[in-house]
């Protein structure tokens, strides 16, 4: 959509104003820890002039890694979120509430407990079965869900959010029953998919969770035209030309890859996937091309900030991410479908 | 030209259908609930395949269409649209420029826009939201969008176009419904072919060159309106009977007992 001025105006706006919010998140989310920096100090170290040994590796080899890795699961959620919600064209299609992380952490969990037992995997390829068995668990609910939800190119919203109850539900028995068959370390390793934690991250994993989200994004940016057809429904895009299959296996694919590679690396993080989009919709309207890059800085934003918070509340313990995104995003949530149901509103 | 030969799919009922529609006239496809009229239009549109039989669109057959390639050609509006997001009026109409990005046509889309929406009386409310008008509204602005996406500079050259639209004026009030098939009139004048679902047989009497009347999934009559909206005829397609009374100014009315 290339004329809503309102739209375009504001997301003139929003859009820098929102890069800014991440960059000044990034850096606070660098200096806030059990070790207090000021920004002075993460410069200093980032530039090679830390003050002391313990500063340098407290910036490079920890907090920098770990705030990247909230940028690109912050962004990765916003962006899956508004392209599920596309895709499914209702605003309550979010990788959490439908399964699809769901299914992401139970497949990267087995892969954890049964991983070892598949000998033929070398050990220095194992560190990538993880997101691997991450991204088939997530393409196998999102298409389960696509097929069972849909009916006529119409999706039916209770079915989506039952099935993805269901889903949840077997995510929940099956993480249980590995529980008893996991060792102790692969216990802990499991424990915390519940809430979801960025306390794991490091350059390894941050190196492949950011550049999946990045080409996911990309794959999603490639299709925003379509996705804005999509809003007519499948057969309207297809009728006005474009090539809805293929829109559909490209944003399935995207989706699946980058919510199953930062699923398989924190957990399951709810809410943001469904709130980032939504709060960006509604000021700059339904165009993808836009909302998708407003979705993810959004995204990006919460992630950091609620990533600081969990390292704050307790400290110097942390709270799991999931706790500070659920107890923000439930209510959020709530209020979307009261207010949907005052206004009769087209979309619930 | 679009020509169906012996075209004929299960689903829907369809069976040894063949005509032809010219450019540039009004044709209305008319029959009984159930008839086949929508997956008959489907079909035309290229939306659907036929089981079997052939359907040519400008003389190729129309399964070798690209979509983006018929998209440029040929407007569809269903009949009971929907929107899934709130979005504003003047975007939805842009949707239907979609086919035209990335050619010269691309960069007419602020006319092509601002035309559609004066033509169909949408131009007041381009900045609403969509699903906060009422449903007339919805309506025009529905249209407005197959407008868009047919339109063309005023003088423009280029191949013929075609306009479907599943009963279109359902919803509409008796004005809102003569402006639009005014408005397809107009259409037609400017060269668009208009394909139309009715059930009004008096607007069909009235508006259309020439008269499809499906029944059972088969073309019973086809010709001129005078000719195919005769009392036997269809008082036999739809099961009651059907008398023409004759207006003081020569034209005629269509009612059922």
């Amino acid at each position: 959509m290339a004329l809503d001025r309102p739209g375009e105006k504001r997301a003139a706006l929003l859009l820098p104003l929102l890069a800014l919010g991440c960059a000044l998140a990034f850096v606070l989310s660098v200096a806030v820890g059990p070790v207090g920096l000021s920004p002075g100090d993460v410069f200093a170290a980032i530039t090679g002039a830390a003050r002391d040994e313990a500063t340098r590796n407290i910036v490079l080899d920890l907090r920098i890694p770990r705030s990247l890795m909230a940028l690109a699961v912050g962004a990765g959620l916003g962006a899956g979120g508004a392209a599920m919600q596309g895709l499914f064209r209702n605003p309550l299609a979010d990788p959490t509430l439908i399964g699809v992380s769901g299914g992401a952490a139970l497949f990267a969990a087995s892969f954890i407990v049964f991983g070892g037992a598949v000998s033929f995997i070398p050990e220095a390829l194992r560190f990538y079965g993880m997101p691997g068995a991450a991204f088939i668990g997530a393409i196998t609910v999102v298409l389960m869900i696509k097929r069972l939800s849909q009916r006529d190119g119409r999706t039916e919203v209770a079915t989506m959010l039952l099935a993805g109850i269901a889903v949840n539900a077997v995510v929940m028995a099956g993480i249980g029953l590995l529980t008893f068959v996991a060792t102790d370390a692969q216990l802990r390793t499991i424990t915390f998919w519940n809430l979801g934690s960025l306390g794991g991250s490091g350059w390894r994993s941050a190196l492949v969770v950011a550049p999946i989200t990045a080409a996911m994004l990309a794959l999603c940016l490639v299709s925003a035209r379509a996705l804005d057809a999509m809003m007519l429904g499948e057969r309207e895009a297809h009728t006005l030309g474009f090539d809805v299959e293929t829109a559909k296996r490209l944003l399935v694919i995207a989706v699946a890859a980058g919510v199953g590679a930062s699923t398989a690396f924190t957990g399951m993080i709810v809410f943001v996937g469904i709130v980032a989009p939504h709060m960006v919709r509604i000021v700059i309207g339904p165009s993808h091309r836009r909302l998708l890059i407003g979705a993810a800085l959004l995204g990006a934003l919460l992630i950091l900030l609620a990533d600081v918070l969990c390292r704050v509340i307790i400290a110097p313990a942390e709270l799991p991410i999931g706790v500070v995104t659920s107890l923000i995003g439930a209510p959020f949530f709530l209020g979307l479908l009261l207010k949907g149901r005052r206004e009769g509103s087209v979309l619930l | 030209m679009i020509v169906a030969s012996d075209i004929r799919r299960r689903q829907g009922g369809l069976s040894g259908i063949s005509f032809a529609i010219p450019p540039g006239i009004m044709t209305a496809i008319i029959g009984p609930n159930g008839a086949g009229k929508s997956t008959l239009l489907d079909l035309l549109a290229g939306r659907t395949r036929a089981d079997s039989g052939a359907i040519t669109f400008g003389g190729v057959p129309i399964e070798d269409w690209s979509a983006l390639a018929l998209a440029r050609r040929r407007a569809f509006l269903p009949q009971a649209p929907e929107v899934a997001f709130e979005v504003r009026v003047r975007d939805l109409v842009a949707l239907g420029r979609s086919p035209h990005h990335g050619t010269p046509g691309g960069i007419v889309d602020a006319p092509a826009i601002e035309a559609a929406l004066k033509m169909t009386d949408a131009w007041q409310f381009r900045d609403r939201l969509y699903h906060r008008i009422s449903g007339g509204e919805r309506q025009r602005v529905q249209l407005a969008r197959v407008i868009a996406q047919l339109w063309r500079p005023p003088q423009a050259e280029g191949e013929a176009r075609y306009l479907m639209l599943d009963e279109p004026t359902a919803s509409l009030d008796p004005g809102h419904r003569l402006a639009v098939m005014r408005l397809l009139r107009e259409l037609v004048r400017d060269g668009i072919g208009v394909v139309i679902a009715l059930h009004d047989l008096n607007d069909a009497a009235r508006f259309a060159d020439e008269v499809v009347l499906l029944e059972r999934g088969r073309i019973i009559g086809r010709g001129a309106p005078q000719d195919v909206l005769q009392a036997e005829t269809l008082s036999a397609a739809y099961g009651a009977e059907a008398e023409l009374l004759r207006a003081g100014d020569g034209r005629t009315a269509i009612v059922f007992r």
